[in-house]
């Protein structure tokens, strides 16, 4: 079990490592150093080289990865250019609004998918069942920033029931929060809702085929009991892995989402440093990202092995 | 060779049954795609926006940037059919524009990813050394989400429309090489390929000549999604800003426009959206019905139950392109089908207790 998690672990390293190189690198290799755009078109030469020496961007790329990453390892992203402040700082500040958004777009595509999917298996063939798949094909197919927008125009708009754009912290009351944040949130679980519904749909067809679900409908369980406490219970696996899986969707919806609904989490922070080049906060913020969705793969990828032990003693390629 | 004399007769039966035979494997080809209603409908809707892309700016009595000040800002009316914007400029014709715009980029991007992609699949599958950094390397970009990925290449190479194609190929490329390296390794496997090899045979000729037109058909397919994908990705990065710069237009710089404009016009943001939308989904449908063309099996696979153990269980399921995990960060959220249609294969013994196979 030990050696599952931690071989788990190390394979994640180089994935890693590999990222954080390639966001070094992209940034540091562009023309046009922080200093020239903070200085704007004006600037001498000699003002440019004095500031790109202050920020210690003159020193050789390996060095400048190397201090960087030490930084990192110890929790110092770096100052950021723009904002003036250390980047951890930048990114505490912002991720609650991100945070918050993805809590509800997540809790959105649960409470909508696996209730459909679960139906959608029982009434496999119906018209129900028919209706959930074309319904979710087209939750699938809808890009979210266009979701997002219509809804906008929709809600926010014609019919002026929420905000058009801003964010209010959790601590203004639930309602406002809620407010700021249920259409886009809706927008990106759009997506997941559709994916988890057909994950768990054929999950539970799978498992409803299975000679013990017949021995409980033939023992005289109720209906419900045998959906919900037998086959969900053994069909919910692969519905983890697509909910995990779709953290990193939520992330990437988040960062046109955010821009669209005017929200200022990570996503608007990360865009509006990368048109800055203000690189440790772009650094860090994919850094974080990254890392925080590797992880919860892992999780998954642990409770998968936790919650199904056959997984784990199985030899791994 | 047999060397039994036919009279001339006998030849031309043969010949006659010989054609009969190809045009009754046409035919039957044909009725298959014909009877494949997401590749018609995939079909038609791209060959109609294509029409409408490349004719369309003719046809309009308007050109792009011309602009009728008293005009601005009104909505679909017999002059302006969509409408028009707040420079007065008529929205049809923009969004024809638009359209080809973004199809153009679109495609150039598919192509060339599909060109890289291909070549290091290949050579990843068929060089083990070379494999492992390879992969890693690929995995490395493919954690990146593309939006991010696509936003930094612009701001390191500098808003231009060649920057925007060249930004969007290295982020799809990876896609293309996981999908061409799995599938030459399964080739690789086969046993001419060790038959070919023993008869000395160079590395080039085997890959091109040999595990190449085998997998031509997954190419096609995950190139189709890529095309969806380079579409919305494309509209999302000029819809920030960092895409198309103006004053050219494609679909996704006319949706930041509608935008700004949302309380002022509607028609902007749903028919530009409109149109975007209708891309996409007929490149998925496209793809789906192309993928569903070539392996007829994965249409059954889904509804099949009780898998024997062992047995592969396709998850239709977000990110893992074919091949190994892990996971990757870059399972983007403006890919529709696309991810759920690259299908992760996972092995699994789970399912093990069903008693009948299939």
């Amino acid at each position: 079990m030990v050696t599952f998690i931690l071989r788990r672990v190390l394979s994640l390293i180089p994935v890693l490592l590999t990222v954080f190189v390639v966001v070094f690198l992209i940034l540091h290799l562009a023309p046009g150093s922080p200093a020239s755009v903070m200085l704007g078109e004006e600037a001498t030469q000699e003002d440019i080289a004095a500031l790109n020496a202050e920020l210690g961007l003159d020193r050789p790329l390996v060095a400048q990865f190397l201090s960087w990453s030490g930084g990192a390892l110890t929790g110092d992203l770096g100052t950021s250019y723009f904002l003036g402040m250390p980047v951890t700082q930048a990114i505490v500040e912002h991720i609650s609004p991100t945070f918050g958004l993805a809590v509800i777009a997540e809790i959105i595509a649960i409470v909508i998918a696996i209730p459909l999917g679960v139906l959608a298996a029982r009434r496999r063939g119906s018209h129900t069942d028919r209706t959930i798949l074309a319904g979710s094909l087209l939750g699938i197919s809808v890009p979210s920033f266009l979701l997002a927008l219509f809804l906008l125009l929709i809600f926010g708009v014609w019919l002026r029931w929420l905000p058009v754009g801003g964010y209010e912290p959790l601590s203004s009351g639930f309602t406002v929060w809620l407010a700021y944040l249920i259409l886009p949130a809706v927008a990106l679980a759009a997506m997941q809702a559709a994916l988890v519904t057909r994950m768990c749909r054929s999950s539970m067809i799978d498992v409803l085929q299975v000679e013990y679900i017949a021995l409980a409908r033939a023992k005289g369980l109720k209906e419900s009991k045998v959906l919900f406490k037998h086959a969900l219970r053994n069909g919910f696996l692969p519905v983890l892995t697509v909910l995990g899986q779709g953290l990193g969707a939520l992330i990437t919806g988040a960062v046109v989402t955010e821009t669209i609904f005017t929200i200022p989490g990570l996503g608007t922070l990360v865009v509006n440093s990368i048109m800055h080049r203000d690189f440790p906060v772009v650094q860090g913020v994919v850094l974080f990202t990254t890392v925080v969705f590797v992880l919860v793969n892992l999780l998954v990828d642990i409770l998968y092995g936790v919650l199904d032990p056959r997984i784990s003693v199985t030899a791994k390629k | 060779m047999d060397t039994t004399r036919h009279s001339p007769l006998d030849e031309q039966q043969l010949e006659e049954r010989g054609r009969a035979l190809a045009r009754r494997q046409r035919e039957r080809n044909l009725r298959r795609i014909l009877d494949n209603p997401m590749l018609m409908i995939g079909a038609v809707v791209m060959v109609v926006l294509i029409v409408v892309a490349v004719v369309g700016p003719w046809l309009s009595p308007y050109t792009q940037f011309q602009l009728q000040i008293e005009d601005k800002l009104t909505g679909p009316s017999a002059r302006h059919w969509l409408g028009t914007d707040d420079f007065g400029r008529d929205l049809a014709t923009r969004l024809f524009h638009g359209l080809r715009t973004s199809l153009a980029i679109g495609l150039a991007v598919t192509v060339l990813s599909a060109l890289a992609g291909t070549a290091i699949g290949l050579v990843s599958a068929y060089f083990r050394r070379v494999d492992g950094v390879l992969m890693r390397v690929m995995d490395g970009l493919m954690s990146f989400p593309s939006i991010l990925l696509a936003i930094c290449l612009m701001a390191a190479f500098g808003a231009k429309i060649e920057n925007v194609i060249i930004a969007l190929t290295i982020v799809f490329i990876p896609h293309m090489a996981r999908v061409v390296r799995s599938a030459a390794v399964s080739v690789n496997e086969e046993m001419f390929i060790d038959a070919v090899q023993s008869q000395g045979a160079s590395s080039l000729r085997i890959i091109l000549r040999h595990v190449l037109p085998n997998i031509v058909s997954p190419i096609v397919v995950q190139a189709t999604f890529i095309f969806a994908d380079a579409i919305i990705t494309e509209a999302s990065l000029s819809f920030l800003g960092a895409g198309v710069p103006p004053p050219g237009a494609s679909l996704g710089s006319i949706l930041q426009d509608g935008k700004a404009l949302i309380f002022a016009s509607w028609w902007i943001v749903v028919f530009a959206g409109l149109i975007t939308i209708l891309c996409v989904f007929g490149l998925n449908f496209l793809g789906d019905g192309l993928r569903d063309h070539f392996d007829p099996r994965s249409g059954k696979r889904r509804t099949v139950a009780g898998l024997a153990k062992g047995q592969i269980l396709r998850v239709v399921g977000v990110g893992g392109r074919s091949g190994s995990t892990p996971p990757d960060a870059g399972s983007q959220a403006e890919t529709p089908a696309a991810q759920a249609n690259a299908e992760a294969e996972i092995h699994t013994d789970v399912k093990g207790r069903a008693g009948h196979g299939e």
